[in-house]
């Protein structure tokens, strides 16, 4: 696992990457309350999505650590979803089932998951890649 | 369990933080549960959010939030920005497809794919509404008065939900 290395802030939401021999993982932690998210977290995703497809790796996209999302969040998440579904990358998304507002949310988000693992969303409190 | 906030701020997506932190303080205070803390301000933030959006850049919006025994009334006052007719059109739109679709699970759904599905540019997400209704069960609805909107958001309180389910199994 590679040191973490901090890809954006704006003062209430941080991120940071790290990679391992077989993930890319992004660590999303504070609140993300971005006007334009679309603008400045749906690039972030995607280059990872794509650094992550060209080396044969993972995307983890770690959201448990965040304390609020305004729902302008959640598009960037959904489109990076749809991208590795209609294409062959492999995406975990890993939210707090613990939170209720993180369960009530991302738990919509199954309905992106593969049958094969490819693409998973996990509610678990608790390191699941372990 | 009863409480009021009422307080002005000035249109400027800078004061979000701030409003949510706010919110967030004056609902923790009251004998709301955690779960229901995090629900309302995720309302209040995310109908300030569209006064913002839709609002005279640096006018004021007046946030009105009373807490009843049984429920929760949330209410945004904003001067709208003549520019935004077209987007209050979708506010309307899009309250109006909530209403039809029963279930705001199914809605909220239903608006992941078709967010999934739009090109890019097309992509406003009014996914904000449609969480006030899912997340918040909360029931939306807007009035606009000459250039005067105002938005408001009232949800039935889980708490009062079971003290009317004990009393009635008593």
């Amino acid at each position: 696992m590679t040191h973490s290395v901090e890809v954006f802030s704006d003062g209430t939401l941080k991120i940071d990457k790290q990679t391992s021999d077989d993930e890319v993982i992004l660590n999303l932690s504070g609140k993300s309350i971005i006007r334009d998210s679309m603008d400045t977290l749906l690039p972030i995703f995607k280059a990872s999505l794509e650094e992550a497809v060209s080396a044969d790796k993972r995307l983890v996209l770690d959201f448990r650590p965040v304390s609020y999302m305004n729902s302008s969040s959640f598009a960037p998440v959904i489109k990076v979803l749809e991208k590795a579904r209609t294409g062959k990358a492999h995406l975990a998304v890993l939210y707090n089932g613990n939170e209720k507002w993180q369960e009530t949310s991302f738990s919509a988000m199954t309905i992106f998951k593969t049958v094969d693992g490819r693409i998973s969303i996990d509610g678990e409190s608790d390191d699941v890649r372990h | 369990m009863k409480g009021e906030l009422t307080f002005n701020v000035t249109s400027n997506w800078s004061e979000i933080d701030h409003i949510n932190i706010r919110t967030r303080d004056f609902l923790s205070d009251t004998s709301l549960s955690k779960g229901e803390v995090d629900t309302f301000t995720m309302v209040i933030t995310e109908l300030m959010e569209n006064a913002i959006k839709y609002g005279q850049d640096d006018a004021y919006i007046e946030v009105a939030v009373t807490i009843t025994g049984t429920d929760i009334q949330i209410r945004v006052d904003n001067q709208i920005d003549h520019n935004q007719i077209p987007s209050l059109k979708r506010l309307d739109h899009t309250l109006q497809w909530i209403r039809g679709i029963h279930d705001p699970y199914q809605a909220f759904l239903e608006r992941i794919r078709q967010i999934a599905r739009e090109p890019l540019s097309d992509s406003k997400s009014c996914l904000g509404l449609v969480r006030i209704a899912y997340e918040g069960r909360a029931i939306i609805d807007f009035i606009l008065e000459e250039n005067r909107l105002s938005v408001s958001a009232i949800a039935i309180l889980n708490s009062s939900k079971k003290t009317a389910e004990t009393s009635e199994d008593a």
